[in-house]
């Protein structure tokens, strides 16, 4: 009996005292999309801030806002003059970065309010725009629904076929702290009312935009990266007298199911060798000409092989070239090679621009599918 | 004799008080403390910290088997005499009540950190208290039954960690033993504050029913802690890399923040939740621990009165002083120091001291 | 003042002081002052009839009963028949009649036709003949109306002791079976019986019970409700401790479990101890459905537990605190049927939650068929203007009819109704620190159950302390010929079952 009424004080205490956490998700501004961009301003950006309406009365599904401001926190707080409830980032899906801004400066300090407020959404993704975010934003969506969702749909099914990576802010985070990898994300771009990936975008080890990879090197870099979990589809245009000359077309497609590493690393050389054997099983699932599969397909896959190392290759130079390593190699010199790591670890891309780094894909179809 | 026979606790029991005593806030920030100490090779100073304390504990049960009936308070003034004995008393109830008092203001600011910010100190320590009182009340057999309650309860969570591990990046563990053994021997020291719990054998032996097993039990205990503990650092070791590791206070946290499921998303926040009545246990037990040196020392039978006085002095205290994130780390460096000198140094002593005291009583009696 | 109070203690004495001279007084040689003494006691009783007649010996007799308690049938043929023509002797041996007795005080005689016997005084003699001649108005032998079952047994307990002692003995037709009787009650004294097996239950609780039940002063026990707050141990606890039922299986199989039941005259329900917490969600009828189903059907019982004891709350934590769990498109379509509710989540999980538990108390008061109605008028009808007037959101329906739907998983009504009243604090707490206040709310209620002991067993048993082999009966129902000990829980003397094996194979 005692202990009850000790515990009913308590309630009371509790009552009276409250907490002043509590917030109503009706009331809230859930910011959905968090855009930067530069701004004609001398040291400041342009924030954006898209938020759902929930209100019955309202045409729009969701809501824009743009604030210029040194920092991210500064333009909270004029966003806050026009948000007509109190603005919460937990929800965040979408980070929208210009490729403009990229070029020029390193926006991971900026972000910083977004990683350090537990409260805040790590799994965003991240997209950076070829273009001006405000157009991008301002895009036609009637036909489509809320942009803090559509747009991630459209990147993570892209993701899915192997057109691009898939950047979350936790992973970009990473990416920037981790000394063996450079980041990479998304890009996307507007083209006439319509949103499209283009492809992955690079950034060096500054944070600073380096270059642009099209869809099918995404898928190649998803290859590096060891990011296989989806059928990756590849296409090929095989040479027109491999193929003899009776086909028009020289083009075929193959799902990538199954990929299994294997990796020699050699330390001793002044610089870092490494070596990857890709053994791939795919499918084929689109062959525009004749061959004879029944006896030939070993030549078949011999061709592949070639075509295919001869992308990497190409890939590989074009990293090296602007001292890019998104696909991670430095891991493996730091696991096989670690008394040389630890003198190079705060330079690795530019030692991994002088390393080299070789690929032998071994494709292996299995599958036809009912015709050869 | 049998004083402790009313309350006596069964095998089971004893695991689970022990196992949920070491598992405290000592999870959540171990992979950065082990990675700041000794990188990626950090998992290899938990077990080996986790053999330390098997070690220490088997000591432990060693000592107490020749004082099957007493707790440590009442064996040291049979040590030491009254006046020494009773000194070392003292300390060790200041050492057990600011663990407790740690172990509590800790969960209080990582909550809210976590999930309340704006809520006063004060107001959580008023929740927090109403369970540690209805649970320390009633001694050691309804805190062991706690214990398993808690275990139960929380069961899903080991499972939703071990949920993360799809994206393991198993490079991130090579070469091993990179800095060499002795960098990584440094580090034991470092893990040493997430296995502490173990030492309460010292006061909950003469509960146990079933003594010979209590060997087993306690290293059941540790076997169970250093499972959470070890995946947790794995876990952590191949999702992050060592550098974003460091930048995290709470690495363990934030790796939950990663799960999405199609019906719930950011499950650190029910998972904190959900952990405080692991952690509320540990304080439940040290708490109780120092009631039961005053109440030795006193000569008093009952604790709640004594139990009275630490909660309000714990409430007065969340009202007037609320401590940085820093001021804990830093107190609760000092205790992992204190609690190294005490649990380890001061256990393998007393046995060596006990061998000698036994040896030299049947002596005397001779 | 304090005068008043005086006259009346006086007043009080001298009253029982005169009621108990009266009664206390042996009979006399006279048939006439004998008569009139108890008529006297009964002269504001217009059921109390008499006859009197000459019997076939030739001296004057009176039998006297209370009209409607007796059986006429047996008064006339057994009683009065041999008497005027059969038999010379109006003696307690010779006449045809089962059960006689006989006593010389008033006071016996007046409880015997108080309770149903018939008296029969003879002139000149100091002994009365007391006849068993109950015949009281009692239904039928129904099946359970709150306990109903598909496979078990149709028959429930009705509100006569003697019957309902049978309808158990009937299924446990063993020496062991021990039987004792008690009298509760100063003003009408009621029979309790306390049965358990003598060579399983523990002593030292049949002991304490007993104590128990022998230190009751009360006036009157009129249902076996009434005596679970004697005798349980934390009477202000929110959870029953001890089990009512209404089925004489149920009790027969507690009892070969150990425990032990008691049952009270006039009432048709039973009372099994000692109970643990997770015996209320088990049935008799879990033992005849097939293991894998019983299995099924308690994972969901527990399920339904959670669900009715924290669904609502959690609803309001996750919209107050912790909107940051839902998934993006969840958390729009909750949004979009949130703007149009003026209230706070918890206001409007309390305006829903007060009328689903009104709908509810109201219908089991009402005969079936208007019952039904309130039901659709009151969950269908009220939800769907509720929403549509904008006074609660749809999910907020939706939360609240799984609610409800979860508090009647629970088999005994008991814990249903003890759960719908944990789900209001746990409501507010939610709404006062979400999901932190939840999860303290569960470590209270843990707590109090922790804490409770019931005759001396933990009421957590077998989950805190674990007692691993009786969890062949908790969640999974291990079959039944795996299950060789008897619950520790129940704390029995005799820990094995007998013979519960299964021959395997062909041996």
């Amino acid at each position: 009996m005692k202990y009850l009424q000790i515990m009913f004080i308590l309630i009371l205490l509790l009552w009276t005292t409250g907490c002043d956490d509590f917030l109503l998700i009706e009331e809230v501004d859930t910011i959905i999309v968090f855009g930067l961009d530069t701004s004609d301003k001398e040291g400041a950006f342009t924030f954006f801030e898209a938020s759902p309406v929930f209100s019955e009365t309202a045409d729009k599904k969701y809501n824009i806002k743009k604030a210029v401001a040194h920092s991210a926190r500064e333009a909270r707080n004029i966003l806050n003059a026009q948000a007509t409830g109190h603005t919460v980032g937990g929800k965040i899906q979408l980070v929208i970065l210009g490729k403009n801004l990229l070029k020029e400066k390193n926006i991971y300090p900026h972000l910083d309010v977004l990683f350090r407020d537990p409260k805040n959404e790590i799994n965003a993704r991240m997209l950076v725009v070829d273009g001006d975010v405000d157009q991008f934003l301002g895009a036609d969506m009637k036909d489509k629904g809320r942009i803090g969702i559509v747009i991630p749909d459209i990147m993570r099914t892209t993701h899915r076929v192997g057109g691009t990576v898939d950047t979350l802010l936790l992973d970009y985070h990473r990416q920037m702290m981790d000394k063996r990898v450079t980041p990479s994300m998304s890009e996307m771009t507007k083209m006439e009312d319509e949103l499209i990936v283009t492809g992955t975008a690079l950034l060096n080890r500054e944070g600073l935009y380096a270059q642009s990879i099209n869809r099918r090197e995404s898928s190649l870099l998803l290859m590096l990266q060891r990011q296989t979990n989806n059928p990756l589809s590849l296409d090929f245009r095989l040479p027109e007298d491999f193929v003899k000359a009776e086909n028009e077309r020289t083009e075929m497609s193959i799902n990538i199911d199954n990929i299994n590493y294997e990796t020699q690393v050699n330390c001793d050389q002044e610089n870092f060798e490494l070596m990857i054997d890709m053994d791939i099983k795919g499918d084929i699932t689109q062959k525009l000409f004749y061959f004879d599969m029944e006896n030939r397909k070993q030549d078949f896959e011999k061709q592949l092989d070639k075509q295919l190392a001869e992308d990497f290759e190409k890939l590989i130079a074009k990293f090296q070239q602007d001292e890019l390593d998104p696909a991670g190699f430095g891991r493996y010199a730091k696991a096989y090679c670690y008394p040389q790591w630890k003198k190079i670890k705060n330079d690795w891309p530019k030692d991994f621009a002088k390393s080299k780094v070789t690929i032998r894909p071994h494709i292996e179809i299995r599958d036809y599918g009912v015709q050869y | 004799m049998q004083k402790y026979a009313y309350n006596q606790i069964s095998l089971m029991q004893y695991i689970f008080l022990l196992y949920k005593t070491q598992l405290g806030i000592g999870v959540f920030t171990l992979p950065r403390i082990v990675a700041e100490d000794v990188g990626h090779d950090g998992w290899i100073s938990i077990l080996l910290g986790y053999m330390l304390s098997n070690i220490v504990s088997i000591l432990v049960i060693k000592l107490m088997e020749k004082h099957p009936d007493q707790t440590l308070y009442e064996i040291l003034p049979c040590f030491f005499g009254k006046w020494v004995g009773n000194l070392i008393n003292i300390i060790l109830i200041l050492f057990t009540l600011i663990g407790a008092s740690i172990v509590i203001f800790g969960i209080i600011s990582i909550v809210q950190v976590w999930s309340m910010p704006k809520s006063h100190q004060f107001v959580l320590m008023l929740l927090f208290l109403v369970p540690v009182y209805l649970v320390t009340k009633q001694g050691v057999r309804n805190m062991s039954n706690y214990a398993q309650f808690v275990f139960l309860f929380t069961m899903w969570q080991p499972l939703l960690i071990m949920s993360t591990i799809y994206d393991a990046e198993i490079l991130n563990f090579l070469p091993i033993f990179s800095e060499g053994i002795p960098h990584v021997l440094e580090g034991v020291r470092g893990t040493l504050f997430s296995f502490m719990g173990f030492e309460m054998s010292f006061f909950l032996y003469p509960f146990l029913k079933d003594k010979k097993h209590a060997i087993r039990g306690v290293i059941i205990a540790n076997t169970l802690c250093l499972n959470i503990l070890l995946s947790v650092t794995l876990i952590c070791f191949s999702k992050f890399s060592q550098e974003e590791i460091l930048d995290f206070i709470w690495p363990t946290l934030n790796l939950l923040k990663t799960i999405q499921t199609p019906v719930l998303e950011r499950l650190e926040i029910p998972f904190l939740s959900f952990y405080l009545p692991v952690v509320l246990i540990s304080v439940v037990t040290y708490l109780y621990i120092s009631l039961l040196g005053i109440t030795t020392l006193t000569k008093k039978s009952n604790h709640i009165p004594y139990l009275w006085i630490v909660l309000l002095a714990w409430t007065i205290l969340s009202i007037f002083y609320t401590p940085s994130i820093n001021t804990l780390g830093i107190v609760s460096d000092w205790w992992t120091e204190a609690s190294i000198y005490i649990v380890f140094y001061f256990s393998v002593f007393l046995w060596g001291y006990s061998l000698i005291y036994h040896r030299w009583q049947k002596r005397g009696l001779g | 003042m304090s005068l008043l109070h005086f006259f009346k203690k006086q007043l009080q004495s001298l009253s029982t002081k005169h009621h108990q001279d009266s009664s206390m007084q042996s009979l006399s040689h006279d048939l006439t002052a004998n008569f009139k003494h108890i008529q006297s006691l009964f002269s504001y009783a217009p059921d109390f009839t008499y006859k009197s007649f000459m019997s076939k010996s030739g001296s004057h007799c009176m039998l006297l009963f209370l009209d409607n308690l007796v059986d006429q049938e047996k008064l006339n043929n057994q009683i009065l028949k041999p008497l005027q023509y059969d038999i010379n002797q109006v003696n307690k041996d010779a006449i045809p009649f089962d059960r006689i007795e006989e006593k010389n005080k008033i006071s016996d005689l007046e409880n015997a036709l108080l309770t149903g016997n018939s008296v029969l005084l003879e002139e000149g003699q100091t002994n009365a003949l007391i006849f068993s001649t109950q015949n009281f108005p009692l239904r039928s032998i129904s099946e359970p109306k709150t306990e109903s079952t598909l496979k078990g047994s149709q028959q429930g307990f009705i509100e006569s002791i003697g019957k309902n002692i049978a309808l158990i003995r009937r299924y446990l037709p063993n020496r062991q079976l021990m039987i004792k009787s008690y009298s509760v009650g100063k003003r009408a004294p009621t029979q309790v019986a306390l049965i358990f097996l003598h060579d399983v239950a523990n002593p030292e609780i049949i002991a304490e019970v007993e104590d128990r039940i022998q230190q009751i002063q009360v006036d009157s026990i009129i249902n076996t409700g009434e005596l679970i707050e004697y005798i349980e141990d934390h009477p202000s606890s929110v959870f029953p401790q001890i089990l009512q039922t209404e089925r004489p299986d149920a009790v027969a199989s507690h009892l070969l479990q150990g425990r032990f039941a008691i049952l009270v005259d006039h009432s048709p329900y039973s009372l099994v101890a000692p109970m643990t917490f997770f015996n209320f969600f088990s049935v008799i009828d879990d033992y005849s459905n097939r293991w894998m189903t019983t299995t099924f059907f308690r994972f969901l019982r527990y399920w339904g537990f959670f669900i009715a004891t924290s669904l609502p709350a959690f609803y309001i934590a996750t919209l107050t605190f912790s909107y940051e769990i839902l998934p993006v498109d969840l958390l729009f379509s909750i949004g979009e049927s949130r703007i149009q509710v003026p209230f706070h989540p918890l206001i409007e999980a309390l305006i829903m939650e007060v009328s689903s538990v009104t709908i509810n108390i109201a219908s089991a008061r009402l005969t079936a068929p208007v019952g039904q109605t309130v039901g659709i008028v009151g969950g269908v009808i009220l939800g769907q203007a509720a929403v549509q007037a904008g006074i609660v959101s749809n999910i907020m329906v939706i939360v609240i009819a799984i609610t409800t739907l979860s508090t009647f998983i629970i088999p005994n009504t008991d814990v249903s109704s003890s759960v719908q009243i944990i789900r209001f604090p746990m409501m507010i707490i939610a709404s006062l620190f979400g999901f932190t206040g939840i999860s303290i709310g569960y470590m209270i209620i843990a707590a109090l159950i922790i804490n409770m002991e019931s005759f001396g067993v933990s009421f957590g048993n077998p989950v805190s302390p674990i007692h691993l082999h009786e969890w062949k009966d908790l969640m999974i129902r291990f079959p039944n010929w795996k299950i060789h000990e008897r619950p520790v829980s129940a704390d029995t003397v005799q820990a094995q079952r007998d013979g519960n094996s299964r021959q395997s194979g062909d041996q």
